[in-house]
C-alpha cells in the first residue's frame, strides 16, 4: 500500500512535471530531462535513439542560430576583433561558439535535473565535467584564433603606432559622435567633412593596435576617449581603460612610480592602475585602469547651472559633504605617503556627494621624483617662480590645493584672490592678495556675488582660509576637516530647528 | 562677532543659490564678413558653420556656461546680431543678407570697443575672466583703412589682453592683411565655407579646454588639429 502511494505520488509529480516541461519548453528539453532520470529504464536498450536525437537536435540548434545570429555578431560578442568574417577561422569559431552554447545549456539542464531529483553524486560529476569541457573549449578557441592569425599573416601585430607622434600615420583616431562620459569634451561632435574622409584609409578592425601585459596577454585598444598632456586614454572593454603615454613620456621613472603604486594598498575612491602595458617590443607604454560610469568632473560642478542639471537635489550640506569626502580621501593618500602633486578639480570625479574618485594617478608623487605637471591656481605662491620639475612637493602643497578646491566648492567656483576692480584670472593669482574680511564679511573689497558665499562660512572656516591664503601658512588637514565637520553639524542643527519651527 | 551659524533670525541659505556663478568666464567675439562676394551658397554655408559652432559650444559642460559670445556681421556697417550672452540664450536666426563693402577696420575697432566695455563691466562686478578671443572670418580683403585697428590689436596682444584668430576663406581672402592683426600668431585658411565647420568645432574645443584650464596651464587640444592651427 505504502509502495503504491509512493508510486502514485511519484507518478503525479514527475509525469506532470514532464508534461509541463514538454509543453512549455518543447521537445528539446524533454530529451534532456527524461533520459537522465529514466535512462536505465526507458532507454536502456535504445541508447542509439538518444544519440540520434541529440544529433538532430544539435543540427537544428545550429541552423536556428546560424539564421538568427550572424557569425559577425558572435565574433563581436566575444570581442574577437581581429576576425575577418568570411574566413574559415571565423566559421570554425562560430561553430565552436554554438557548440559551447549548446553544451552549456545542456549542462545547465543536467544541473536542474540533478537538483530536482536530488542526485547528489551527479552534481559532483557535473562539476568535473564542466571544468573539463570548459578547458577544452578554451583551448579550441585559442587554437582558432591562432589558426586565423597564421593564415592571415597577422602573427606579429605592429607596435602601437598611435603612441608615436613623430611617425605620422595617416590614420585618424576614431571620432565618436556621442559622449557618454563627462571627461570626453574633446571629441568633436560633428563629422569631418567628406572630402577629408576620402583621403584617410578606412580603419579596419584588423588595424586596431594591440598592447600587451607583462605576462603576454594582449588587449586591443578601442576608441580614444580622452586626450591629455601626458597621454591618451583608450577603451579596452566596458570595464577597462588603457592610458597610453605620448612618445617620450613613458619613462623609466614613470614605470617605477607605477610599479610602486601597484604594490600599494588599493582604495575604492582612487582609480589605481591595474596592470602595466607594453608594446610588441616589450617597451613600457602605459597602464590599464578601471572604467567608471555616471560621474561628473568636480570642475564642471563648480558651475551652478551644471550642479542644478546633474544634482538638482543637492543642498549646502551636500557641498560640505563633498568637501569632507575629498579631504578624507586626501588624508588616506597622505597616510600611505602618497602626494597628489597635481591636485585640481578636473582630476576628481563625483558620483555622489559622498562618493568620489581621484583619477590621473600617474602624476602622483610617490618617491623622490618630482611631478612634472601642476596648475598655477592650485600651487602655493611660494613655488610660483620655480618649474614643477625642480622641486618636490610635500603634504602642505597638497593641502593648499585642497583649500582652493574646497573654497571653490563652497563658493560656486569663486577665486580666493578675487576682488573688485580686477578681472584677469592670471593677474589675480599672480598677485595673490586676499581681500576677504574674516570678522565682518560684508565690509571688504570682495565682489558682491562672492561675498554671500563667504559670509555663509563658519568662523573657523573663515579663519582657516585667511591663514592659508592671506598669511600663506602651511595648512593643516585635520584643522580643515574639523572646521568643515563642525560647520556641517551646526547647519544640520539649524536646519532641524527651522523645520521644527515651521512645523 | 555674530555667530551666524546659530542665528535663527538670519538662518543660512541651506538651499543652494543656483543663480550666482563665480566661475571664470571667457569673452568671445565672432566677426562675420557678409560682403557682396558672399552671395549665394557661401552665405548659407557660413550660417551653417556658425550654427555648428554654437551647437558644439552648447554640448560642452564647461564652455556652455563660461563662454560669453558676441556675434557681429560687417559689410557696409557693423551690426550686432547677438549681444554678449551665453550660448544657451542665443538663438541664431539664419537670416543674414549680403551687402557691398568689407569694412574690416571698422568691425575690428568696434569689436575692441565692445570687449573693452565688457571687461570694464566685469571689473566693476569682480567677474573673473580669461584672455578674450576675437575671431574674424572673411573671404576678401578690407575695403577701408585698417591701420588703426591693427595698431590696437598688436598692442592688446602684446599686453596679453587679447587673442586674435583670423580665418580667411577661399582663394580671394587676403591673408597678408589678416596676418597684420596678429603678426606672431597664426592665421588660418579654410578652403571653403563648408570647411569652416570643422575649424569652428576646433575653436569650440579650444574654448572648452581653455574654460577648464586653471591659470598657468598650457592648453593642449587634439594634437592633429593643434598642429594645423594654434590658438590657445
Amino acid at each position: 500500500m505504502e509502495n503504491f502511494i509512493l508510486n502514485f505520488y511519484h507518478y503525479i509529480h514527475v509525469v506532470n512535471a514532464y508534461e509541463f516541461l514538454n509543453q512549455a519548453l518543447g521537445h528539446w528539453i524533454y530529451i534532456w530531462i527524461l533520459p537522465l532520470y529514466k535512462i536505465r529504464t526507458l532507454y536502456r536498450y535504445a541508447w542509439w535513439k538518444l544519440i540520434l536525437l541529440h544529433i538532430v537536435n544539435l543540427t537544428s540548434f545550429m541552423l536556428a542560430f546560424n539564421n538568427g545570429i550572424l557569425a559577425s555578431d558572435i565574433t563581436n560578442i566575444f570581442s574577437i576583433q581581429n576576425i575577418a568574417y568570411s574566413s574559415i577561422a571565423s566559421k570554425y569559431i562560430t561553430v565552436l561558439v554554438l557548440l559551447y552554447l549548446y553544451t552549456t545549456i545542456s549542462i545547465v539542464f543536467m544541473y536542474i535535473n540533478a537538483i530536482t531529483f536530488e542526485r547528489h553524486e551527479l552534481l559532483y560529476n557535473l562539476k568535473a565535467i564542466w571544468t573539463v569541457i570548459y578547458t577544452l573549449f578554451r583551448w579550441a578557441f585559442n587554437l582558432g584564433v591562432a589558426l586565423f592569425e597564421i593564415f592571415s599573416g597577422q602573427v606579429t601585430t605592429g607596435p602601437v603606432s598611435q603612441s608615436s607622434t613623430n611617425t605620422q600615420t595617416p590614420k585618424k583616431p576614431p571620432i565618436s559622435n556621442k559622449t557618454i562620459k563627462p571627461q570626453t569634451p574633446i571629441a568633436p561632435k560633428v563629422s569631418i567633412p567628406k572630402k577629408e574622409k576620402a583621403h584617410t584609409p578606412k580603419q579596419t578592425k584588423t588595424n586596431l593596435p594591440k598592447v600587451y601585459t607583462d605576462k603576454g596577454f594582449s588587449y586591443s585598444l578601442g576608441k580614444q576617449i580622452a586626450f591629455g598632456g601626458e597621454g591618451k586614454v583608450y577603451e579596452i572593454s566596458s570595464t577597462l581603460l588603457a592610458k597610453i603615454f605620448h612618445q617620450g613620456m613613458a619613462t623609466n621613472e614613470k614605470k617605477e612610480k607605477l610599479l610602486k603604486l601597484l604594490s600599494m594598498k588599493k582604495m575604492s575612491s582612487v582609480v589605481f592602475p591595474q596592470k602595466l602595458l607594453y608594446d610588441s617590443n616589450k617597451n613600457f607604454i602605459g597602464y590599464t585602469m578601471n572604467q567608471i560610469y555616471n560621474t561628473k568632473e568636480l570642475g564642471a560642478l563648480h558651475i551652478p547651472a551644471n550642479r542644478k542639471r546633474y544634482y538638482p537635489h543637492w543642498t549646502y550640506i551636500d557641498l560640505l559633504d563633498l568637501s569632507i569626502t575629498i579631504a578624507n580621501t586626501l588624508k588616506r593618500l597622505h597616510d600611505q605617503k602618497i602626494i597628489v602633486a597635481d591636485f585640481n578639480p578636473r582630476n576628481i570625479l563625483v558620483k555622489e556627494s559622498k562618493k568620489i574618485y581621484f583619477i590621473d594617478i600617474d602624476s602622483y608623487q610617490v618617491n623622490r621624483q618630482a611631478s612634472t605637471v601642476g596648475m598655477m591656481m592650485y600651487t602655493r605662491p611660494i613655488h610660483f617662480d620655480k618649474s614643477h620639475k625642480e622641486y618636490l612637493k610635500n603634504q602642505s602643497d597638497d593641502i593648499y590645493a585642497l583649500s582652493v578646491i574646497i573654497f571653490q566648492n563652497l563658493s560656486s567656483g569663486g577665486n580666493p584672490y578675487a576682488m573688485k576692480g580686477r578681472t584677469t584670472e592670471d593677474e589675480l593669482v599672480r598677485r595673490h592678495e586676499f581681500s576677504f574680511n574674516v570678522s565682518e564679511p560684508y565690509k571688504s573689497n570682495v565682489p558682491d556675488k562672492l561675498v554671500d558665499a563667504w559670509a555663509n562660512l563658519s568662523d573657523s572656516l573663515r579663519n582657516y582660509f585667511e591663514e592659508v591664503f592671506k598669511y600663506q601658512k602651511p595648512a593643516s588637514l585635520s584643522k580643515l576637516t574639523k572646521a568643515l565637520e563642525e560647520h556641517k553639524r551646526n547647519l544640520t542643527r539649524v536646519q532641524t530647528k527651522i523645520r521644527r519651527q515651521t512645523a | 562677532m555674530a555667530k551666524a551659524t546659530l542665528d535663527l533670525d538670519k538662518p543660512f541659505t541651506i538651499k543652494l543659490d543656483d543663480t550666482v556663478d563665480n566661475t571664470t568666464k571667457i569673452i568671445v567675439v565672432l566677426m562675420l564678413d557678409i560682403s557682396w562676394s558672399m552671395k549665394g551658397a557661401a552665405l548659407q554655408e557660413l550660417m551653417d558653420a556658425v550654427q555648428t559652432f554654437l551647437e558644439a559650444l552648447a554640448d560642452d559642460d564647461y564652455a556652455r556656461y563660461c563662454v560669453e559670445l558676441l556675434i557681429l556681421t560687417f559689410s557696409d556697417d557693423v551690426k550686432v546680431i547677438h549681444d554678449y550672452s551665453f550660448v544657451d540664450d542665443i538663438y541664431f536666426e539664419q537670416n543674414l543678407e549680403v551687402e557691398n563693402m568689407t569694412n574690416m577696420g571698422k568691425a575690428v575697432n568696434f569689436c575692441f570697443d565692445s570687449i573693452h566695455s565688457k571687461r570694464e563691466e566685469y571689473k566693476r562686478d569682480g567677474v573673473i575672466t580669461k584672455v578674450p578671443l576675437a575671431v574674424l572670418i572673411t573671404d576678401g580683403e578690407p575695403s577701408d583703412d585698417i591701420t588703426d585697428a591693427v595698431q590696437r590689436s598688436t598692442d592688446l596682444i602684446a599686453k596679453e589682453k587679447l587673442k586674435f584668430l583670423g580665418i580667411g576663406v577661399g582663394d580671394n581672402a587676403n591673408m597678408k592683411e589678416l596676418k597684420r592683426f596678429n603678426p606672431n600668431g597664426k592665421v588660418v585658411k579654410s578652403p571653403t565655407h563648408d570647411d569652416l565647420k570643422e575649424l569652428l568645432v576646433w575653436v569650440s574645443d579650444s574654448l572648452s579646454k581653455a574654460s577648464q584650464a586653471a591659470p598657468g596651464e598650457e592648453v593642449k587640444n587634439n594634437a592633429e588639429l593643434d598642429s594645423k592651427f594654434k590658438l590657445y
